[in-house]
């Protein structure tokens, strides 16, 4: 048996154990703990005793990880544009053609060379701000090598206009909670810390509401928290699904489930709130203390207010389709029991966000936690995601967190600063880029303040040029972003004189590039990273606790980079010293070398040398140090030190959870009365002219939904949550084992159509049957899938994930082509949610639907461009090591 | 001259003296460092909606009359923007808790450097009720590893902020 | 000893994780028993799944994780040659790639359908309870890949001839479901089935007049053919579900509430049924 090689590494699906022969991955697992690993954590519960496993999971993401690594889909070389021209001046570059145009194979001399001539030549004519450049989440894993450390080290060094993300996955958090319980650190979203043992030990009902947690997974933690909630469900817990699509976490799990219409839930809270007025089962002492302006926003309820409208369960059920008997018993159950309520992972996300109401409900959510006495003990806002004990004197640094990155001191010596001011906004890039000409409100990620949601900006800014190149890093915007038949039309402007892309598959937006860069997978490099950590100093910290065990991985290379692919840091480093800079943006280090110093600035030291953690591959940190913490009898550390969020208001005590503000530890909130606020002074203060954000959070008609204009033409209300058979695009194009899954894709023809779910009665009526190809399509656009006909949808609702990573237009290179690679985004509202909000509402999107053929036209459409592959088979049979020398082509000498 | 303002007492005609004299008293219980007429009106007065500019004035007189606060001018507050603001005279014996116990974000400022009574200097960058994260800061840069400080701790109650 | 596999389908969640795992063990790599799976196409796990009830008020998913059933007596091996399908004295059945050549008949024969057909090797192939790896005294696993995988503990492996085993002690306390097709009786396949659904009937009592739920309702539901009568009082929401039903059965329901007109339903449980959204009359 030939000798195994085990190596470590991380990905949104998980932690992986890595076994490789003779160069070549053998296969992805998770990390069994040894015997030498760290004992885990008990809650003691319902007279039982609760303790992780002694693994970690990984989600079936995971385990596509060496599949995917190997896929067929991989750039494995340099590529320029066939038509692409080196025109002195950047006009005259066929640049109507990008989308269509074949790809020529370059050395990386002649690529590089390219790249950074242009750089200088658009930055030396037009200024450094006519560079812009993004990166996706999360195509790759470690805190070297990656977004918000590697990516913001060069461009801020080279100097360009930055293009703030949205907060796409809070949006109705972001924009909403802020002006009614703070948090706007935590861009909206409560302090789940230590929830998990209250929640064993406290909660009788959890409301999942547009929550998904067995598909979502807390974000990158992998399937850790699946266990958790079976131990509730088994203690009694009952279990309430509130989301249009009976998703796959109710259909196994809930005692409850209800759909209303997409983006009515609004409606729901407002009714809910006037049951328990009218019943007189609200916690009113509670409210008394840490309410401010609630008899304002009760008399609104009661139909005292300007509208005259009580909002009873009836007229909700109007609304939502939701029965008021349902609507009721629900209320009433809430607030006769010890109650969990949130939205999507980890409390503050889910797809009602996403819609024109989404901050109204997001708002009115946390309004009802209040009214039921937030922070007491079982009832806080957590939806079984996060919240398991950690140990939070072990500091390692997370991927958004200042002090984890190496555009930062204290990695870096020299921190790398953008000296250009200009920004641009990811939502309306397109626009942008083809009017010449944007404006908006905010910061897009706005936890430094609540008035950073109202900074103006003005693109281009006085002064400043338009952007004239766009680079690209990792991750396809075609299926996540808004209206994206935009996307290829700005691709093809020629006011974007060059465009690179620099990613490890060629994804949609690669086929749209001038140049393109073949990176490496974190499989192929070395890097250093925790499980499911997004940062403790950054946004929504201690994301990590959504696992049950902390695992620091040393990333170990686990096989050279395949093909001419490189790792992100040596693409880098290569065009900063072709710019001249190239010492300054290194400081002599190789990879190893900066990965070794996140190792050092942290808490590792001290428990494991260096050498011992490259050996090891990873360590777990005990969630408590302290022998006297353990259980004598089992080893099993029965005391931790807590942190129990939100706690400490309820109790009125100084704040003492991790990431807190200095207003907290006086006992306020983020608001400006410091209380929950029913009617919004922060509204009022900042923008009192908000139509969408209105000081009472209420239910409102959407601009987009059952009752809009656009409803006569296109009925169906589509919603697209995020995927259960993908991580935000950077799987379902490339592992093609996903495509057998019967509930993902079906393949037709060498493409794999996406699922999209209907009701039977909508199937009826347009004569669709379960498998049949069918047409999705409004104004913006037009998009193939395939029937699947349940009934967990209602009549009105049409359900296809969004984040399709594969956009397979039909008439290739072709804008408004229609697409049949499930790029429902396609299809979705480019307006944002309101003049005030710079928020995207994909998930308030008005669809028809109708039979259609499958493309008579063999495969995805792009296989031409991959010459290792026969065109008839668009897969390939990964080889054993005794045929892999075919995989690697000859590697240029540097 | 009377300002008419709502609160949670219901609505109420008061003098700008009258305003004047709460503010002050409010004023001199604030624990924070900085303060801001927004400040004493939203959590002090419990103010609905924006404060005319009549009752702004008169706040921002009872701040300068309860005798512990200064006028630094324009500065940055996250929930306010950038408004007139005063620090707190008082506030190196700032704000406790019920055990009369520092409050550990009202000790240290995050991401500020102080000297400790052996003469080092800390850049601390994170600060919570457990722990304090810092770096040596020696010659103009950090040396060796991250640092742990016990902000409970004899040593961290004796550092003192340096610019 | 005798290598079994306990699949609980109470516990599973549909994650795709052991499909998964599976598939990146065996794709493109031969194995000491087995040659390589080819890349698309195989589903040596294999998730079997159904959606169940017939209105929206209520709709659940049964979820049957099925690899190979690892039968005592391989119905698959009738009319091979001799040794194309052998068991192992650990009790995991393999097909051996080279003597099992374009025996295409050992597919059809398998009673649950898990064994393929590789066109370009003209063998059939299924799981092998990743035996190479249970052999492999260097691999650091200790179980299959499969069971490794799952994050919920639907799959449990252990020695089905030792009494105090883990996974003899998952079988005692659920019931044991076996596939249609599989011959049932104990000890006649190494991969046990357990929990897998079979009907349900569930319904919502509410107050017509007043548009409300009734708690605490009483539904009685027989079935004289089999002799059996079940009862349950509706819950918080106003409903009742009654699980784990005999399939195409006849039953009545009645639903009685003190200050109510009952009701009546006849209905059978062809389906998993939603009797109705009960809206009772004050007496």
């Amino acid at each position: 048996m030939a000798k195994e090689r085990i190596t470590h590494s991380v990905c949104v699906g998980g932690p992986l154990t890595i076994h490789t022969v003779d160069g070549v991955i053998r296969r992805v697992r998770p990390i069994v703990l040894t015997d030498d690993d760290a004992p885990g954590w008990v809650i003691k519960a319902h007279g039982k005793e609760y303790t992780p496993q002694r693994k970690t999971t990984l989600s079936l993401l995971g385990f596509t990880e060496k599949d995917r690594t190997y896929s067929y889909d991989r750039i494995k070389y340099p590529m320029i544009r066939e038509d692409f021209v080196e025109t002195p001046d950047g006009q005259n570059r066929n640049t109507e053609n990008r989308g269509k145009s074949g790809y020529r194979r370059a050395s990386w001399d002649e690529a590089l060379g390219l790249v950074a001539r242009e750089t200088k030549r658009i930055q030396e004519t037009y200024g450094k701000e006519a560079v812009t450049a993004i990166t996706s989440s999360h195509h790759s894993w470690g805190l070297c090598g990656y977004k918000i450390s590697l990516f913001k080290r060069f461009f801020s060094m080279l100097g360009y206009t930055r293009i703030a993300d949205n907060p796409d996955s809070w949006e109705g958090f972001h924009w909403g909670t802020p002006h009614t319980y703070g948090y706007y650190w935590r861009l909206g979203g409560p302090e789940p810390f230590d929830m998990l043992n209250d929640a064993m030990k406290n909660t009788e009902t959890m409301i999942m509401w547009s929550h998904d947690p067995d598909t979502t997974r807390g974000g990158y933690s992998a399937q850790e928290t699946t266990l958790w909630r079976w131990c509730l469900k088994e203690a009694g817990v009952q279990f309430i699904y509130i989301y249009p699509f009976n998703n796959f976490s109710s259909v196994k799990q809930a005692d409850k489930w209800i759909g209303p219409r997409m983006g009515t839930d609004a409606a729901l809270c407002e009714a809910i709130a006037y049951v328990w007025i009218t019943e007189d089962t609200y916690d009113k002492e509670y409210i008394a203390k840490h309410g401010h302006r609630f008899d304002e926003w009760r008399d609104h309820i009661l139909g005292l207010g300007p509208d005259a409208t009580p909002k009873t369960p009836k007229w909700a059920e109007e609304l939502t389709g939701v029965k008021a008997c349902d609507i009721k018993a629900i209320a009433r159950r809430w607030a006769s029991t010890k109650t969990m309520a949130g939205s999507g992972m980890r409390g503050g996300f889910g797809g009602v966000c996403r819609t024109t109401g989404g901050t109204d409900f997001a708002r009115l959510i946390v309004c009802l936690l209040a009214m039921q006495g937030m922070g007491k003990p079982g009832q806080n806002m957590w939806t079984g995601t996060c919240g398991g004990p950690m140990n939070y004197n072990f500091w390692f640094g997370g991927y958004s967190d200042p002090l984890s990155s190496i555009a930062n001191a204290p990695i870096a010596d020299h921190p790398a600063v953008n000296e250009v001011q200009q920004v641009l906004y990811r939502t309306n890039l397109p626009d942008a880029v083809l009017d010449g000409h944007y404006e908006w409100l905010g910061e897009g990620f706005c936890g430094g303040g609540l008035d950073f949601e109202f900074t103006r900006h003005v693109y281009p800014m006085p002064g400043c040029s338009e952007v004239h190149m766009f680079w690209r890093y990792g991750g396809s915007f075609m299926g996540t972003m808004l209206d994206t038949n935009k996307w290829v039309k700005m691709y093809k402007s020629p006011k974007l004189e060059f465009v690179v892309n620099q990613d490890i598959h060629l994804n949609p937006e690669g086929r749209m590039a001038d140049v393109i860069l073949p990176a490496c997978t974190n499989l192929e490099r070395v890097d250093i990273g925790e499980v499911g950590n997004s940062g403790n100093g950054g946004y929504c910290s201690h994301s990590q606790t959504g696992n049950s065990w902390q695992v620091i991985v040393y990333q170990d290379k686990a096989i050279e980079p395949l093909w001419d692919s490189r790792s992100d840091f040596w693409i880098f480093s290569q065009v900063a010293a072709r710019l001249g800079w190239g010492e300054e943006f290194t400081e002599g280090r190789d990879e190893e070398g900066w990965v070794k110093r996140f190792y050092q600035f942290s808490d590792l030291p001290k428990h494991m040398t260096w050498e011992a953690f490259k050996e090891k591959g990873y360590y777990i940190p005990p969630v408590s140090y302290k022998e006297e913490n353990k259980d004598p009898k089992t080893g099993l550390i029965e005391k931790w030190d807590e942190y129990p969020g939100f706690q400490w208001f309820a109790k009125e005590e100084p704040c003492n959870t991790p990431n807190h503000k200095i207003f907290q530890e006086e006992g306020m909130l983020g608001t400006l009365s410091g209380k929950f606020e029913f009617v919004s002074e922060s509204l009022l203060y900042w923008e009192p002219d908000d139509e969408i954000r209105t000081p009472i959070a209420q239910y409102k008609d959407s601009w987009e939904g059952h009752k809009s204009m656009s409803a006569d033409k296109f009925p169906y209300q589509m919603i697209s949550p995020h995927p259960r058979f993908d991580y935000h695009t950077h799987y379902q194009q490339h592992a093609t084992w996903l495509w057998e899954i019967p509930q993902n894709r079906k393949l037709i023809n060498g493409n794999p159509y996406l699922i999209c779910r209907i009701n039977p009665v909508t199937a009826e009526k347009k004569g669709i049957k379960e498998g049949d190809v069918v047409k999705l399509f409004n104004g913006r656009g037009a998009v193939l899938c395939v029937a699947h006909v349940t009934r967990r949808v209602m009549p009105e609702t049409i359900h296809a994930y969004t984040s399709s990573g594969i956009y397979n237009p039909v008439k290739y290179g072709e804008v408004m082509s229609v697409d049949k690679g499930g790029c429902v985004n396609l299809l979705t509202p480019g307006r944002l949610m309101g003049d005030y909000i710079p928020a995207m509402v994909p998930n308030s999107t008005n669809i028809d639907i109708e039979l259609a053929e499958a493309d008579p036209n063999p495969g995805q459409g792009f296989e031409h461009i991959l010459d290792a592959v026969d065109a008839q088979n668009t897969f390939r049979v990964t080889k054993t090591s005794a045929e892999a020398d075919w995989l690697f082509c000859e590697k240029e000498a540097m | 001259m009377k300002v008419t303002i709502r609160t949670p007492q219901g609505v109420q005609t008061l003098t700008t003296d009258e305003i004047a004299a709460r503010s002050a008293e409010l004023a001199k219980a604030c624990p924070s460092e900085l303060l801001c007429a927004f400040r004493v009106w939203y959590e002090g007065f419990e103010g609905y909606g924006m404060p005319t500019r009549d009752v702004i004035s008169a706040i921002e007189q009872g701040i300068s009359d309860s005798g512990c606060w200064t006028n630094v001018g324009p500065r940055r507050f996250e929930k306010y923007g950038v408004v007139n603001a005063y620090t707190n005279d008082n506030y190196a014996s700032a704000a406790k808790d019920k055990d009369g116990n520092p409050m550990v974000l009202h000790q240290f400022h995050a991401g500020a450097k102080y000297q400790g009574p052996d003469g080092k200097i800390y850049w601390i960058p994170v600060v919570e009720v457990f722990d304090m994260r810092c770096f040596e800061w020696k010659d103009g840069k950090f040396v060796g590893n991250m640092v742990e400080i016990d902000p409970r701790s004899d040593y961290a109650r004796a550092m003192v902020e340096v610019k | 000893m005798r290598y079994g596999i306990a699949i609980n389908s109470a516990r599973c969640m549909a994650c795709y994780a052991c499909f998964m795992a599976c598939k990146d063990e065996h794709c493109g790599w031969d194995t000491t028993v087995s040659a390589a799976q080819p890349h698309m196409g195989q589903f040596w796990m294999d998730i079997r799944e159904w959606e169940r009830g017939d209105n929206e008020r209520r709709i659940k998913t049964a979820t049957v994780p099925t690899p190979c059933n690892h039968c005592t007596n391989p119905t698959c091996a009738k009319g091979a040659p001799e040794g194309a399908v052998y068991r192992r004295e650990d009790g995991i059945v393999i097909i051996d790639p080279v003597k099992a050549k374009g025996q295409k008949q050992i597919v059809e024969n398998c009673p649950i359908h898990a064994v393929y057909w590789n066109e370009e090797l003209q063998i059939p192939q299924k799981c092998t309870m990743c035996a190479h790896l249970l052999d492999d005294p260097d691999y650091p696993g200790k179980e299959p890949r499969c069971v490794e995988a799952c994050p919920n503990q639907a799959l449990v492996f252990g020695d089905l001839d030792d009494p105090d085993s883990t996974i003899n002690k998952v079988i005692a306390a659920n019931r044991v479901t076996p596939l249609p097709g599989e011959p049932g009786t104990p000890g006649s396949t190494s991969v046990i089935h357990l929990n897998i659904p079979s009907r349900f009937l569930a319904g919502t009592v509410i107050d017509k007049e007043e548009d409300d739920v009734i708690i605490g309702a009483h539904v009685k539901i027989t079935c004289e053919e089999c002799g059996t009568v079940y009862e349950m009082d509706t819950n918080w929401a106003g409903d009742y579900e009654f699980e784990d039903l005999p399939i195409g059965k006849p039953f009545t329901v009645e639903i009685t509430a003190e200050g109510y007109k009952s009701a009546v339903y006849h209905v059978t449980t062809d389906v998993d049924h939603y009797v109705d959204l009960t809206e009772l009359e004050r007496a």
